[in-house]
């Protein structure tokens, strides 16, 4: 975990710098916004975005984007956007992801883009999707870029080995980890991220719960309900039984896990496959997707990551801005651009078939997989009544706090998350937000 | 600082007093600017920062309204459980963490120091080596060294049949101590050594031919005269302790230990600031804290020199 977040910082000191070179080049050559293209600076670290960029300037001649890469949001890149916006140096346009477009809206960060003729847009996206870019119903306030249905990778080769089938439902799902275990004792079926507050919340919203509510035009918060409950108590039974182990996802331990055949699923999206890649090179052709197990009959997929491209309230060229940010959220362009480096899907419907295209036949490491169609199928499954709260990344780390203290414990993800609803009302409140009892 | 400088100078011969006087301002006033644009601003601007609070009408679309709070803020953290958990838990670290440091800094100080100590060169460089290391690093190659599954130093304890959980519950608490006393004992075994090396070695050599024991010196001789030193030393780990933020951030990243984002003071501002963007909040925990730092900076050096003058 760590050596990557180092590369990271150290890769965005050196564009940092790179940019300060190219900008004092710019001073130095007196380009001015009248005779050349508009310049403007896009803030992300969401991987493909240089490979996006580059193309984009490619292709066009009036806008040229100039790429910062910027720590993750919940490592300081958001942090880095609020001060820049509240210090009148917002960049042009950047990277929000879903749970925090809410907090990016009532803190005044990011600006409507009705003004764009987005709205004509609109039914290019999952419903989903488009009810969480304009939250109030009145604006829509980002771009989607990408989003991430949940999906369930495998070690088909092991699974194969052990007789193994992907489990359809959970109940299966609990099976089959036994059955494994009977084979292989040491070997778990898949490692929790007891502390991945993203996860947790895909699951749930796997799982039919509504977190966050907004129709009383107060904020509500339920993680107590029937639907939290049910996947909780029952991720807390197969960590009690020891049929999946609980740790902290990609960092060394999972990594190994996974490396030597003990972790022989991952639970993930479509991004998680270009993350795969990078960490385990070795096993490429080894993995296969199927669809999450599900809860009921009926067939339900949640979120889990995605981004989106969002105006900052004083951009310095909002037209240039938002040229660039359509472009990236419906050309097919972007996605080809992209996908050598990302696997990420895209939110657009138009761009999927492309998508789909290009990945398998680009990446070798997903080449043969069943991604394109397990995705688009999990694409469709998602609760369109799933709302994220006002203050998403403080939210997230205090059910991270929770969840952490009690990993392991006998019903300690249960009572972490139930207990959590208390600690998000008060904290929303404490913050200024109205929150109903 | 600046009245020890001040109260000096007119001591000076008769002719080039009022040559100095003049210099003093010169030599000075680049310190103060900087001291003022960023030590003082801040901290008024923090200062200042503590006294409002934000609030949203309705759901909050329409971005939020900054409204004058009064004391709201500091009653607040008053009564925030996860502030005063972390003051207890800094306080405490603080209690464990100080007089370790310091009787451990002063023993290695007059080990080197004593006539017996060979290779004292090297052992001076051994004990220094882990200050060089930053706090950050120190902390990531310490939790490889607390994470079951990955650590050696959990293998070879589990040899002999001890099971220690390094990263949860109360022996958290110790496994910071460990890291910080590892990483800041060289720095203070230093200061003290220096302190030791500046004793008139004709006081020692008196002691010596009263038959008084090596060890006898080390406590009656040299220690009273290095007090000053350790109380400098005493100073800077308890204000260290009280800003305690490194260490167990990293064992809190690693989402393997039951710190969490909010265990010490400067944590809980830090999340309230970075996380939460809540700067008023944030400003009024970091307020606190160094109210806290100067009241007990202040206890620390009255009671040093109540003794001095005994």
């Amino acid at each position: 975990m760590f050596p990557r977040r180092c590369h990271a910082t150290l890769r965005s000191i050196l564009t940092t710098a790179a940019a300060g070179a190219l900008l004092t080049s710019c001073a130095l050559t007196g380009g001015s916004s009248d005779d050349g293209p508009t310049t403007i600076t896009y803030w992300s670290w969401i991987s493909g975005s240089q490979e996006i960029v580059d193309r984009f300037n490619e292709t066009h001649d009036d806008v040229q984007v100039d790429f910062q890469l910027i720590p993750g949001g919940g490592d300081g890149g958001y942090a880095k956007m609020f001060n820049a916006v509240r210090a009148g140096k917002a960049p042009d346009i950047m990277t929000v992801e879903y749970p925090q477009l809410n907090s990016f809206i009532t803190q005044d960060l990011i600006q409507p883009i009705t003004d764009w003729d987005v709205e004509e847009l609109a039914d290019q996206y999952p419903e989903w999707t488009w009810e969480l870019v304009s939250p109030s119903g009145d604006e829509v306030y980002a771009l989607p870029k990408d989003v991430a249905p949940t999906v369930l990778f495998y070690r088909a080769d092991l699974f194969e080995e052990y007789g193994l089938t992907p489990p359809e439902t959970w109940e299966e799902f609990r099976a089959t980890a036994e059955r494994l275990q009977e084979q292989r004792p040491d070997a778990f079926l898949t490692t929790f991220g007891h502390n991945d507050s993203g996860l947790l919340s895909a699951l749930a919203w796997q799982a039919g719960a509504e977190w966050f509510d907004t129709s009383s035009g107060e904020w509500s918060v339920n993680t107590t309900d029937e639907n939290t409950r049910r996947m909780a108590s029952y991720w807390d039974e197969l960590i009690a039984d020891g049929l999946v182990t609980s740790e902290p996802m990609y960092a060394e331990k999972h990594i190994t896990d996974l490396q030597q055949g003990r972790s022989l699923t991952l639970i993930g999206a479509p991004w998680s496959a270009a993350n795969l890649s990078r960490f385990l090179p070795e096993l490429a052709g080894k993995f296969d997707v199927a669809p999450m197990p599900r809860w009921d009959d009926e067939p339900t997929a949640g979120n889990f990551g995605g981004s989106t491209m969002a105006l900052p309230v004083g951009s310095p060229h909002p037209d240039a801005a938002m040229e660039f940010a359509r472009w990236v959220s419906t050309s097919p362009d972007a996605v080809a651009a992209a996908a050598p480096v990302s696997t990420a899907y895209p939110a657009n419907v138009n761009l999927q078939e492309t998508w789909a295209t290009e990945v398998s036949s680009v990446n070798e490491w997903v080449e043969g997989m069943n991604l394109p169609e397990v995705t688009s199928a999990a694409a469709q499954e998602i609760n369109p009544a799933w709302e994220w709260g006002p203050d998403m990344t403080e939210s997230f780390a205090r059910l991270g706090n929770a969840t952490s203290a009690r990993a392991g414990q006998p019903g300690g993800l249960e009572r972490a998350i139930t207990g959590w609803q208390d600690t998000v009302v008060d904290q929303l409140r404490l913050r200024g937000y109205n929150v109903a009892d | 600082m600046a009245s020890l400088t001040s109260t000096r100078t007119p001591r000076g011969a008769g002719g080039t007093t009022r040559k100095r006087r003049s210099t003093v301002p010169l030599l000075l006033g680049p310190f103060f600017v900087l001291f003022a644009f960023t030590y003082l601003g801040p901290i008024l601007y923090a200062f200042g920062l503590s006294f409002f609070r934000e609030r949203f009408d309705g759901i909050g679309w329409d971005g939020p309204k900054k409204v004058f709070a009064g004391f709201d803020n500091y009653t607040r953290a008053l009564s925030d459980a996860e502030f005063l958990q972390g003051v207890g838990r800094v306080l405490l670290y603080g209690l464990v963490y100080v007089p370790l440091l310091i009787a451990f800094a002063a023993l290695f100080a007059l080990l080197l120091d004593s006539a017996v100590t060979a290779f004292r060169k090297t052992w001076q460089t051994v004990l220094f080596l882990p200050h060089i290391v930053p706090g950050l690093i120190a902390s990531i190659v310490w939790l490889y060294l607390y994470t079951p599954g990955l650590s050696p130093l959990l293998d070879g304890l589990e040899v002999f049949g001890w099971e220690i959980d390094f990263l949860h519950g109360a022996t958290v608490l110790f496994s910071l101590v460990n890291i910080a006393v590892w990483g800041n004992l060289g720095f203070n075994v230093v200061l003290i050594f220096v302190a030791l090396q500046a004793i008139p070695r004709s006081t020692i050599e008196a002691a010596r031919l009263d038959g008084a024991s090596e060890s006898r010196i080390g406590l009656r001789i040299k220690l009273p005269q290095v007090m000053p030193a350790m109380v400098v030393a005493t100073l800077f780990t308890i204000i260290g302790s009280l800003q305690l933020f490194t260490e167990p951030y990293i064992l809190q990243a690693s989402g393997n230990s039951s710190v969490s984002s909010t265990w010490t003071p400067n944590m809980l501002s830090y999340t309230a600031a970075f996380q939460s963007n809540d700067y008023h909040y944030a400003a009024t925990v970091s307020v606190l804290v160094a109210v806290l730092a100067g009241v007990l900076s202040f206890t620390v050096t009255k009671l040093s020199n109540r003794r001095a003058l005994r």
